[in-house]
């Protein structure tokens, strides 16, 4: 028995020495009570003085008990030389104890992306209590410090708003999808490309200078995507070049269209389904000539505004048609940029790897200097194919094609 | 390690010592208020014979129809032995014994006999009182679709409830006196063919070993039956219900009745049997089934969940998701005592509550959890002085208790919980999972007469399955016992 007794002693003081626990601190680890916590939701990110940077947290909308008034969120700022430095010695020298392991989006400013973010990136990865889930945005043509003050105020948090785009990134139109730390970090390993959600701050029309807190004084938009290229910020796309990434990249299949035909009617469609086929060309030698993506899309119409009858076969014809040119548009801007920029940030090497995997080593080895010269097009094919009546639903027809 | 100062004590044997005569057992019983006697002379006898018995043991009718009016109204022997005329007929009882040794004697005085004097010896008669408490229906395991009847202070009823319902002349009764003082029968029931026959011989060496003054509560006998005696969870099962008995019986387990324990005692036991429920046979077998994963399901919750919520509020706040860290916060504002206190305070709160309420009259006891659990709780939650979550915690922790059918199991759980919390207020997580390592594996040492406390889970096979060890499977298709009771006869049905 007593062998057994101290056998049992030892195991135990191995492992809380194998778990770490056994530090010069103390045996136990260090408790902090959930009562004096404040727990940290959006943290900025943004370029400091020389090669520091500007460290700014946010919290959630405060509330002494559930029944108070709520209070704008708690907002503290820290320079430093690192991100880890910034957020100990924010923990350090706060009044509360703010807790970073619920930072569930960082939002970076754009001169600290232009400079590069693999610091952030590094962190993140490395840190216990951080995610790799963390929502990554990042503010163009400001920091990420104003985006956090701009969006406060006595009933939201800058967290409201980008959980609400998080949440519903294609309902809105024309939002881009929300990357996380981890599909960030995968973009860049891939092929060092990488595209993250952008912001605009724009100036709230109900802000009132008299009552600072009611309302915030800015209002944060969706600006497309910030293009990187390794780690570092190199451009923004937006309106057709950012929906058709969407598109090609299959997140955004609920966007919506807005068709105006030849007679003046106005029908809005929604796009429910993206199929892309990629047809290559390759010379004798094996260098890649071309390359076709054939999209077949599927839309639902969702409003017909105008006199048109929807069950007319030509009605339905100049719709179809006119979807068709739409996409058609928006991709050839994406493959277009993609192309110009010399960014695989619609990852066509990864795709065509996997359907040519006798060309593989070529794609892999000569892509960087194929890819600018390759001729990019694009074909659709759409159908719409719900309309309003459903007693008379629409007749029997092939696909069309068009927007060549 | 033997007590250095504990007076020395040896076990007399015989416990009455002397020669068996008149003199001496009226020496023996003398001050006792209950010690009656009666000098009766039989027709043609010189001298009286001397009768005696405890009032209240034995029954005034029997004593007067079956021994006094055959002894007084009969023709007696006088010259030959009237000993083997009483033996062979001139009392008209059922059970009539020559004895030959005071101790016996006085043992079957206290037991309800007379003791009938005669000049070649003593011959004692059965006329025991059969006076108990009539069979009524289980207070504590009632069941809607099952037997209604229960075990009462009577052995011999008690014995009498399994005798009717297995009436396979294989079922076996060994007596056994138990308690120095009080020299309770305790009846060793096993059916022969199906038992392991080394169990009845090792339990009867266990009863052969206690030496105590009493056995009048169930704990005397359990804590002498299970080694070691450090685990505070049950090891054998005591049921108020004659049909479980039974069922053990049948899965190759042995029983003991004692008088004046309204308790049958199924051993060896393993900790499926605490979770299962008296009315489980009686439903359906999915149904059974479920409701028994549930319950495991509130034994981890109600063990687990205070001092994971310790854990995770106070060293881990990162594995909470955050719209419920937010709310816990705000919960726990202006709340002055740190999480750790509140929750082991509040499950200390929760024991006095439970304690309070069934030391009470059942009408007030109602009352006072009325007033300790609403009232208090929520004035206590109005103060600041607990938050609503913890408040929470603890209910969900208590409440998952109460499922576990076993109150002994449930007690158990309830030490178990609050070792546990305060490990987490430690340590965290690590504290923790030491804690339920350590209580795993303390559980795993544990073992009754060969069969492992944790043995439905210790080895998952099929064996254990078709022994319905688990979970409830259909009757006809549970054709064996149970693999580790070692019985003599495995197979159930064919």
């Amino acid at each position: 028995m007593v062998r057994r007794r101290v056998l049992a002693l030892v195991a135990g003081a191995a492992a809380l020495y194998l778990i770490g626990t056994w530090s010069g601190d103390g045996l136990l680890p260090k408790a902090k009570d959930i009562a004096e916590v404040k727990l940290m939701r959006t943290m900025a990110v943004d370029k400091g003085e020389e090669n520091g940077l500007l460290l700014t947290v946010s919290g959630d909308v405060q509330k002494d008990s559930p029944d108070s008034q709520t209070r704008p969120p708690m907002i503290l700022n820290q320079p430093a030389l690192t991100v880890f430095g910034g957020c100990t010695r924010l923990q350090e020298n706060s009044e509360g104890d703010p807790e970073f392991g619920h930072l569930a989006e960082c939002v970076v400013g754009e001169e600290y992306a232009r400079r590069g973010i693999e610091d952030l990136a590094d962190f993140l990865e490395r840190d216990v209590s951080m995610r790799m889930e963390t929502k990554l945005f990042v503010v163009a043509g400001d920091t990420g410090e104003a985006a956090l003050r701009g969006a406060a105020s006595q009933n939201s948090a800058i967290t409201d708003y980008l959980t609400s785009i998080s949440k519903n990134p294609g309902l809105g139109g024309r939002n881009p999808w929300p990357y996380t730390m981890r599909e960030y970090i995968s973009q860049q390993e891939d092929n060092g490309v990488a595209l993250l959600p952008a912001l605009t701050l724009e100036d709230n029309p109900d802000f009132d200078p008299s009552d600072r807190e009611k309302q915030p004084e800015k209002i944060l938009k969706t600006a497309g995507f910030a293009l990187f290229q390794e780690q570092r910020l190199t451009g923004f796309l937006t309106g057709e070049e950012s929906q058709g990434v969407s598109l090609l990249t299959g997140n955004d299949v609920l966007d919506a269209f807005e068709i105006t035909l030849k007679s003046g009617t106005v029908a809005g469609i929604r796009l429910i389904d993206t199929k892309c086929r990629y047809e290559t060309r390759f010379a004798p030698d094996g260098t890649l000539e071309a390359v076709t993506l054939r999209l077949i899309v599927r839309g639902d119409l969702n409003q017909l505004t105008g006199a048109a009858d929807p069950m007319d076969e030509e009605t339905l014809r100049e719709m179809e048609q006119a979807f068709c040119a739409q996409i058609h548009t928006v991709s050839q801007a994406a493959l277009s940029r993609s192309q110009r920029e010399n960014a695989d940030f619609l990852h066509l090497r990864r795709e065509l790897v996997c359907r040519y995997p006798l060309h593989a080593t070529g794609l892999t080895e000569h892509w960087d200097t194929w890819f600018p010269n390759v001729a990019l097009n694009v074909t659709v094919e759409g159908q719409i194919q719900r309309s309003y009546d459903i007693d008379r639903p629409a007749p029997e027809k092939e696909v069309r094609r068009g927007g060549e | 390690m033997p007590h250095q100062h504990m007076p020395h004590h040896s076990r007399k044997t015989p416990a009455v010592e002397g020669p068996l005569t008149w003199e001496s057992i009226c020496a023996l019983f003398d001050g006792c208020a209950d010690f009656k006697t009666r000098d009766l002379t039989p027709d043609g006898w010189e001298k009286p014979l001397h009768i005696c018995w405890l009032e209240g043991m034995v029954r005034n009718e029997r004593l007067n129809d079956y021994v006094l009016r055959p002894l007084a109204t009969c023709p007696m022997p006088k010259e030959s032995l009237p000993s083997a005329h009483l033996l062979t007929g001139g009392v008209w009882d059922q059970t009539v014994e020559r004895q030959e040794d005071l101790e016996k004697t006085a043992n079957a005085l206290v037991s309800g006999s007379c003791a009938i004097f005669l000049p070649d010896g003593v011959v004692t008669c059965s006329v025991e009182t059969e006076e108990k408490r009539a069979v009524s229906e289980p207070g504590n395991e009632t069941e809607t679709k099952g037997a209604k009847d229960s075990f009462v202070e009577s052995l011999r009823t008690n014995t009498s409830l399994l005798r009717r319902r297995l009436r396979t002349p294989h079922l076996k009764i060994e007596r056994h006196i138990v308690g120095r003082q009080t020299l309770t029968p305790v009846e060793l029931i096993w059916i022969d063919g199906i038992a392991d026959p080394h169990l009845p011989r090792q339990v009867a060496e266990k009863l052969a070993d206690i030496d105590e003054d009493a056995l009048v509560t169930t704990g005397e006998l359990e804590e002498y039956l299970t080694e070691p005696r450090q685990t505070v969870f049950p090891r054998v099962l005591f049921t108020e219900r004659p049909d479980r008995v039974c069922q053990g019986l049948l899965e190759g387990r042995v029983a003991l009745v004692a008088d004046g324990i309204p308790m049958g005692c199924v051993l060896p036991g393993d900790v499926s049997q605490f979770l299962k429920a008296p009315q489980d046979r009686s439903y359906h077998w999915l149904a059974a089934s479920a409701l028994l994963v549930l319950r495991y399901l509130s034994l981890f919750v109600t063990l687990l969940l205070p001092g994971f919520y310790i854990a995770v509020a106070t060293f881990h706040i990162e594995l909470i998701p955050t719209q419920l860290a937010i709310s816990i916060i705000a919960s726990e504002q202006d709340v002055p005592f740190p999480t750790a206190m509140e929750v082991i305070g509040l499950l200390v709160s929760f024991e006095i509550l439970q304690e309070a309420g069934l030391r009470l009259p059942k009408t007030i006891g109602q009352t006072v959890s009325i007033i300790g659990g609403l009232v208090v709780g929520q004035a206590a939650v109005d103060a600041k002085i607990v938050s609503p979550a913890v408040v929470i915690v603890v209910a969900v922790a208590g409440i998952t208790g109460f499922t576990v059918p076993y109150q002994d199991f449930s007690n158990a759980l309830r030490l178990w919980r609050l070792l546990l919390a305060v490990l987490a207020s430690l340590a965290g997580v690590f504290g923790l999972t030491m804690g339920s390592a350590f209580l795993a594996a303390h559980l795993a040492g544990v073992s009754d007469f060969g069969v492992p406390y944790l043995w439905p889970f210790a080895r998952w096979g099929r064996s254990e399955l078709e022994a319905d060890a688990i979970l409830r499977q259909p009757i006809p298709e549970v054709k064996l016992r149970p693999a580790e009771l070692n019985t003599g006869n495995r197979r159930r049905r064919w």
